[in-house]
């Protein structure tokens, strides 16, 4: 965020924008999506740009701005009442919450208000088009029979009210239409036994008042208005008054040229022929498309000849933006509306140059200042003659288009529900809220307004953020719970146990959600070891380039700019081998590059027809057998990949820099850094004499979206190379020496040994394993055997939700399995990432081990007892914590309410494009987010976290936070505070730290995990692991 | 009948089963598990090419090199002097591409059932997958005009329908159709051919155009001709 404030404060409009016109681009390009390239996916509130707004409000707002649902569907939230992921008494508990005082107000002669919205959100409500409601009145059983879901004991209530109601009275003492129904069922000779005949008199009845009803309410005065389309909002775009009147979707014609041009301008090297270098956006589309016959297509007529005089008049880009809007008749107080829209009309595009404009620098070619500018001046011109061909074509409108708009306007009122569809919502209630005939027979016109208003205002997004709290709240307490009873429990136990010895071993891990089940697993096969979480950075913020890579690239936090530069080299001793290494490596890249590009020519096509069939070998191979091509694979690279390397870690030079002596840290800095970690963690004076320190990654074969299921906290990077870093320099008995003058005593037998956890196959890679002294090397040996087995609990576990894995497969099995799937070029999961994410653990890990937390909880070590009063270690925690939590669970969640609006929907037709993001099929807008293979499991919420401190403490960390406090307090996340010894937790709610009383503390007791989950593919609950015997 | 004719019958069957299982199911509703697809089409592909394998063996241990299958005459129209006759034949040229059909489908099937795990078009799209191969098996091993026509038919619609496969989305259907507009210039084309054909020999077997018994080698460049442009157009 930095680089772009930065960027957009010295802008000094090198194109002559006037500062009205660069301050409407600017306020549009907020709202534009904030992905960067694919590469380095990180996970971000989608709804960034609205974050200064409460969570509910800016949903909402998504709605009108970017056609996005702001919840599931009703009816999937419906689904989960039934099931009992939603309680009942969730509902209640959110609508009397919602409501307040307002819950009783009573709506006339139907009840009270808050019975009337739990009615509508306890029964579905449909809402057919005018047309199939015409049907489903005259051809269902609509008007025959209740509804499915109307109680058995409701229903013939009112079918008996409704008979002693009319039998025996004379027909003509009924209203007007009553008596025309009465009379079509010709009710006097009606058998008071006959049930089916009386529950069709029943439910017409109600239908004919319902319409009476209505209708009465209209001659009474004008009916609450109701905005119907999805995207409650005034058209400004002409595209949209266009559709609206029926014409073709000019968009498609101009997305048509503008992606394919885009797409080569802003190409990071995937491109076979590049564009003019050196010339901006619009330029580059000058020069293309002004050239003759550039433009076949019969839009496009007489557009070359405008490029033409654009350039010869040496227009910029700023004054044809101008001279376009005037063009297409676009007022002053319309215009940022329209630019508005405009941009987000192709918002991955527009988000995406925007992105390479000012928060980018390292990519191999950033877009220059002004871009985005640019970008708008080229779309206007392609809309303006998209706009006049389209109104020609298919409405015969001849005129200027400055005219179009006023002209268009004229003839689109927005449509209102019509008397049926209102009188069929009222039916629909009157059936399970027991309204019977006898009492709407008397309402008046009044009182029927009143109902109408009252039923439209509740809304189905109103009903949807309802059950959505209700969905939630539900999850909310039972985490809560568990943490209670589990605390509660861990707490006796230690008071009987004697007081715990240093561990065997430690391994610190990722917060990363996906390490919660191999620390468990890991935790449960030896007793005797500890486990921690700290982001996988280990506080080494570096540019980093690998071996055998072509760039540095940051390994650390998006909000972090390194300042340090580290590579990988390969051994000193072995520097001539490498060297040899590295030609043979640069020579297969560029041959590759080259038949890569020839095979996209003329005659290298025909060779590729001619000797493509050969391809045929190594495709069979790769889908018929993926880990062994795989493992064949590694083999033969194994001869241009050098094995062996060192960090180069420690600079000699006194600044930092990429150049040679320049790399590394110095003593000091690598002094700070291991102090930082130990204290983050709270392991200080507590060190084993081995320790583990495990970055995270994940690879597989064909996924690009890789970078988003690496490691969060290195920018979608790697962060084998963290460990390594942090593993060295908490080595080196310099850095010791130093540490000791800081108070950090790190013992003489410990020794700090970094290591790479790939999450996708569930391998564990060490380095530097030749410094681990002989002394250590038996506890080594234990320890990697303990991880191996760690490895193939963890892949279990994932492995039950795989379809493709059977439920009663064996731990090794499941390890193949999930090692398979990373190389299976068919695989569109690999694996699942964070879906499922809903918690957040921050504090010792003594009270949270043991729980089974089902891969749902990042898990950050943290230890009040090392801190001060105030918190400084947990607010420098949390700094971090907070956002990048938020960030990916909302990420989630905005992916998984719409997966074709937020996410990039479905993964099968993404195409790589420029080396920056993916369209589905050949061309469309870039999708940012998550794809629906990525979230199909996940649930929803916004992420809860835990945090081990009072309530105090937090308050003032919040305060003194913005960006924490703007998701706290705008409710986008959920905090409750936990003292362990007590048990007892705060929740924060409207603006407060609230006592959580909890409900139950039965919290199921297990032997292992295993034991727990075999068998269930859906979300588990809590539960303790308690093994039988405890060997420690 | 012969072993290589009870061969030749399973090559052409196999798919033709797999066709009417998948379109019986979904005519009838009937909601195949992901398993059983894959499964049934793993079968049928297998089946096939062990089949095609077996007669290119026989074919080879007794140094036969001509092997037709008749399914007799399915429209008989005497006075036009027009019959639909089925047939196919199995050659050398023939049988392995056959063999190359089955394989290449057979990677295609075992790839999707990966691929399209979990996607709402699954059933789709192994129906059209099945329509392709049986279109395929046709039209390489076809003995007539007609036949070659009626498989070219088949591959052409599922084409069509298997590039609109993403029917949700604008662009996949607009390919598709534009892939069925192109079609029908090449079925005019065949249609031009087989009138042709009927004109000069009165009938639409290959045999009556190039001759029987040893005229081997025109025949066969023939048919090397019409394969290799009908597996390109496929491709």
């Amino acid at each position: 965020m930095s680089v772009k404030s930065i960027a957009t404060n010295n802008a000094h409009h090198p194109l002559g924008t006037t500062p009205e016109l660069q301050a409407q681009i600017d306020h549009a390009s907020h709202l534009l999506p904030t992905q960067g390239p694919i590469t380095v996916f990180v996970h971000h509130n989608t709804l960034h740009a609205l974050e200064e707004t409460l969570f509910a409000e800016a949903v909402e707002q998504g709605v009108g701005l970017f056609e996005c649902e702001p919840y599931l569907a009703e009816s999937t939230y419906r689904k989960r009442l039934s099931e009992g992921r939603i309680r009942h008494s969730d509902l209640e508990s959110v609508l009397l919450d919602e409501m307040g005082e307002h819950a009783d107000v009573l709506v006339s002669a139907f009840g009270t208000r808050y019975a009337l919205r739990l009615a509508m959100l306890q029964f579905p409500l449909y809402s057919p088009s005018r047309a199939s409601l015409r049907w489903t009145i005259a051809e269902t059983d609509a008007l025959q029979r209740f509804r499915a879901e109307t109680p058995a004991a409701i229903r013939n209530q009112m079918i008996a009210d409704t008979r002693d109601w009319v039998q025996g009275r004379n027909v003509a003492s009924f209203p007007s239409a009553v008596q025309r129904v009465l009379g079509r069922n010709g009710v006097p000779q009606l058998k008071a036994g006959d049930e089916r005949a009386w529950e069709a008199v029943t439910l017409q009845l109600l239908w004919a008042l319902c319409m009476e009803g209505v209708q009465q309410a209209a001659r009474s005065g004008d009916l609450p208005q109701q905005d119907r389309r999805r995207r409650a909002r005034t058209l400004v775009r002409h595209r949209d008054l266009l559709l609206a009147a029926g014409t073709q979707d000019t968009d498609l014609l101009v997305h048509d040229l503008l992606i394919r041009f885009t797409a080569s301008f802003v190409d990071q090297g995937f491109a076979g022929w590049q564009l003019p270098d050196g010339e901006g956006f619009f330029k580059a589309f000058l020069k293309i498309y002004g050239q003759r016959y550039s433009t076949p297509a019969t839009w496009m007529k007489g557009m070359v000849a405008e490029l033409q005089r654009l350039t010869s008049s040496q227009t910029t880009a700023a004054d044809s933006i101008e001279d376009s809007l005037n063009q297409l008749g676009v007022s002053a107080q319309e215009r940022q509306a329209f630019i508005q829209e405009t941009l987000l009309a192709l918002r991955g595009w527009a988000g995406m140059i925007w992105q390479l404009e000012t928060n980018a620098p390292w990519t191999p070619k950033p877009a220059a200042q002004g871009t985005l500018t640019e970008f708008l001046a080229v779309r206007l011109i392609l809309e303006r003659y998209a706009i006049a061909y389209v109104a020609r074509q298919d409405l015969g409108f001849e005129r200027p288009i400055c005219e179009l708009k006023h002209w268009l306007s004229e003839s689109n009122p927005a449509s209102q529900p019509s008397e049926e569809e209102r009188a069929y919502t009222l039916f629909q209630l009157a059936q399970v809220c027991r309204w019977r005939p006898r009492e709407l027979s008397s309402v008046n016109a009044e009182q029927w307004r009143s109902i109408l208003a009252e039923v439209e205002a509740f809304s189905s997004i109103k009903r949807r953020r309802v059950y959505h709290f209700a969905y939630e709240r539900k999850y909310c307490h039972q985490s809560l719970d568990a943490v209670c009873a589990h605390t509660k429990r861990q707490h006796e136990q230690t008071h009987t146990a004697a007081r715990p010895t240093l561990p065997a071993y430690q391994v610190a891990c990722c917060i990363d959600d996906r390490e919660e089940s191999f620390r468990r697993a890991l935790e449960e096969i030896d007793p005797a070891c500890e486990t921690y979480g700290i982001a996988g950075f280990y506080g080494v913020a570096m540019y980093y380039q690998g071996l055998t890579e072509a760039h540095f690239r940051p390994l650390c936090p998006v909000n972090i700019v390194p300042q340090h530069y580290v590579r990988e080299e390969p051994l000193y001793s072995r520097i001539s081998h490498s060297r040899r290494q590295e030609g043979s490596r640069r020579t297969l890249g560029q041959a590759t590059h080259r038949v890569h590009l020839g095979s996209r020519t003329f005659l290298g096509g025909l060779v590729t027809g001619l000797l493509g069939s050969l391809a045929t070998f190594p495709l069979v191979a790769r889908v018929a057998f993926p880990l062994t091509t795989a493992q064949i694979r590694q083999w033969v690279s194994r001869i241009v990949q050098p094995s062996f390397s060192e960090l180069h870690l420690e600079r000699t030079e006194p600044q930092p820099g990429p150049d040679h002596g320049h790399l590394g840290y110095s003593l000091n800095e690598m002094t700070s850094i291991v102090e930082g970690g130990l204290r983050a963690m709270g392991i200080v004076n507590r060190l084993s004499p081995f320790v583990l320190v495990l970055g995270h990654g994940s690879g597989s074969l064909n996924n690009p979206h890789e970078s988003a299921y690496n490691c969060g906290a290195c920018s979608g990077g790697r962060g084998g190379p963290n460990a390594r870093a942090f593993a060295q320099m908490a080595n080196d008995h310099r850095v010791r020496a130093r540490l000791l003058e800081n108070g950090v005593q790190i013992p003489e037998d410990t020794v700090f040994l970094g290591g790479y956890h790939n999450t996708c196959d569930d391998s564990v890679t060490y380095f530097d394993l030749d410094r681990v002294p002989f002394s250590h090397r038996a506890l080594f040996e234990r320890i990697r055997n303990n991880i191996d087995e760690a490895r193939q609990r963890d892949a279990h576990e994932r492995c039950r939700r795989f379809q493709s894995a059977d439920l009663d497969i064996s731990p090794a099995a499941a390890l193949r399995h999930v090692q398979a799937r990373a190389e299976d070029l068919s695989q569109a999961r690999p694996e699942y990432n964070h879906a499922t994410n809903s918690l957040c653990f921050v504090g010792r890990r003594a009270w949270s081990r043991g729980l089974f937390l089902d891969r749902r909880a990042f898990l950050t070590s943290y230890d009040p007892s090392q801190d001060d009063e105030s918190g400084s270690i947990l607010q420098k925690l949390l700094q971090a914590v907070i956002p990048v939590c938020a960030g990916i669970s909302l990420e989630y969640y905005f992916s998984t309410v719409d997966p074709e609006g937020y996410g990039c929907g479905s993964k099968l037709p993404h195409n790589i494009t420029s080396l920056l993001g993916v369209m589905s099929g050949a061309a469309s807008d870039l999708r940012p987010g998550l794809s629906a293979q990525m979230v199909e499991i996940h649930e929803p919420m916004r992420i809860l976290f835990v945090i081990e401190s009072t309530p105090e403490t937090l308050s003032k960390i919040i305060d003194a936070n913005p960006p924490i406090e703007r998701l706290v307090k705008g409710g986008w996340v959920q905090v409750a505070t936990l003292h362990p010894e007590t048990s007892t937790i705060h929740l924060f709610r409207n603006g407060e730290f609230v006592r959580y009383e909890s409900e139950s503390l039965n919290l199921p007791t297990v032997e292992s995990s295993i034991e727990w989950y075999r068998g269930h593919r859906e979300h588990l609950g809590f539960a303790t692991i308690l093994p039988r015997n405890p060997s420690s | 009948m012969n072993w290589t004719q009870i061969l030749g019958t399973i090559v052409v069957g196999s798919p033709a089963l797999l066709l009417a299982t998948y379109g019986m199911a979904t005519l009838l509703s009937v909601q195949l598990s992901e398993r059983v697809i894959a499964r049934l089409t793993q079968a049928a592909v297998w089946i096939g090419l062990i089949s095609a394998l077996m007669i290119l063996g026989i074919m080879l241990a007794t140094d036969t090199r001509h092997v037709p299958i008749e399914l007799g005459n399915w429209v008989n129209i005497p006075e036009q002097h027009f019959h639909f006759h089925l047939k196919f034949v199995f050659d050398r040229l023939s049988v392995p591409l056959v063999m190359l059909s089955f394989l290449l489908c057979g990677i295609v099937g075992a790839f999707t059932t990966h691929y399209l795990h979990r996607e709402r078009g699954f059933r789709r799209f192994f129906l059209f997958y099945s329509l392709f191969l049986l279109g395929m098996v046709v039209s390489t091993i076809g003995g007539t005009i007609e036949t070659l026509f009626f498989g070219w038919e088949l591959v052409g619609l599922s084409s069509a329908l298997l590039v609109a496969y993403f029917h949700e989305h604008l662009s996949p259907v607009r390919n598709g159709l534009r892939v069925w507009s192109v079609y029908r210039i090449a079925d005019a084309a065949f249609l031009i051919a087989a009138l042709l054909l009927h004109h000069m020999t009165g009938q639409g077997d290959f045999e009556g155009l190039m001759g029987k018994g040893f005229g081997q080698k025109a025949s066969l460049r023939s048919r090397r001709i019409r394969r290799l442009s009908s597996v390109f157009c496929c491709w």
